[in-house]
């Protein structure tokens, strides 16, 4: 992979088909995991992924917490599955390797990198491969890389 | 330790004018630039105070990123749950 450089108002970098790939299936598995956050009793899914993308907003407050996420959970899982979407998109989009992003999806990148990092990071918690350690290095480099060029532009 | 004094004032006259406030923890996930990019992001601020804030998270464990009426607190916490900051709201 070389990594973003602008171009004009856009931020470009070049993939290798594995990488667009491999990026490609872990945006979709998030966008799919974030999707059924609860089981058909309305139990939340035991899954330490999930409680690290919708956090307890109230500390030390279950209950408050819960009425929060009854509130904003939706909308931010919708938000998070959307991004992904985007960055799906943009990687399908790919001229010869080269992926484009706008002005307008950087956001959208950056949090599905996030969400991807924090993710692989509960993970490796879990099971540490070196595998998924490698992955979560290279999706920080990727966002690394991306807010050093929209930075300095 | 002073003995408490019976103030004429209710407890609502002496309330904070911003009684609650957004809180950012900090998480060995989140790049540092990022968590500045947030903040610069949704807030406004300006580079060095995000950074600033930034380093405070990063240093102390958690950082007030904006203090202002509950409502307004839940907007921000969710704002920065939805860039995948560790953000909670409570009372000042």
């Amino acid at each position: 992979m070389k990594a973003f450089r602008r171009r004009g108002k856009t931020f470009l970098a070049r993939l290798t088909q594995n990488e667009a790939a491999v990026l490609g299936t872990l945006a979709g598995e998030l966008a799919e995991l974030v999707q059924p956050l609860r089981n058909q009793d309305g139990e939340w899914l035991p899954d330490p992924a999930i409680s690290r993308l919708f956090p307890d907003a109230y500390r030390g407050d279950a209950d408050a917490s819960e009425e929060f996420r009854h509130f904003t959970q939706a909308d931010q899982a919708s938000a998070k599955a959307e991004a992904a979407q985007i960055v799906i998109a943009d990687l399908l989009d790919a001229d010869d390797g080269w992926v484009t992003v706008t002005p307008g999806h950087v956001d959208a990148w950056l949090t599905t990198l996030t969400n991807l990092r924090l993710v692989l990071a509960t993970r490796l918690d879990a099971d540490p491969r070196a595998a998924t350690a490698a992955v979560l290095d290279w999706c920080g480099w990727i966002q690394q890389s991306l807010l050093e060029t929209v930075a300095a532009a | 330790m002073t003995d408490t004094l019976t103030s004429p004032l209710t407890e609502v006259d002496v309330a904070p004018l911003t009684p609650w406030a957004t809180v950012v923890w900090n998480d060995p996930v989140n790049l540092m630039s990022y968590v500045t990019y947030v903040f610069m992001t949704y807030f406004g601020y300006p580079r060095d105070k995000s950074e600033r804030l930034m380093m405070t998270v990063h240093q102390q464990g958690r950082a007030i990123v904006s203090q202002g009426d509950r409502e307004t607190m839940e907007l921000d916490a969710a704002a920065m749950q939805g860039y995948g900051l560790w953000a909670t709201l409570e009372q000042v």
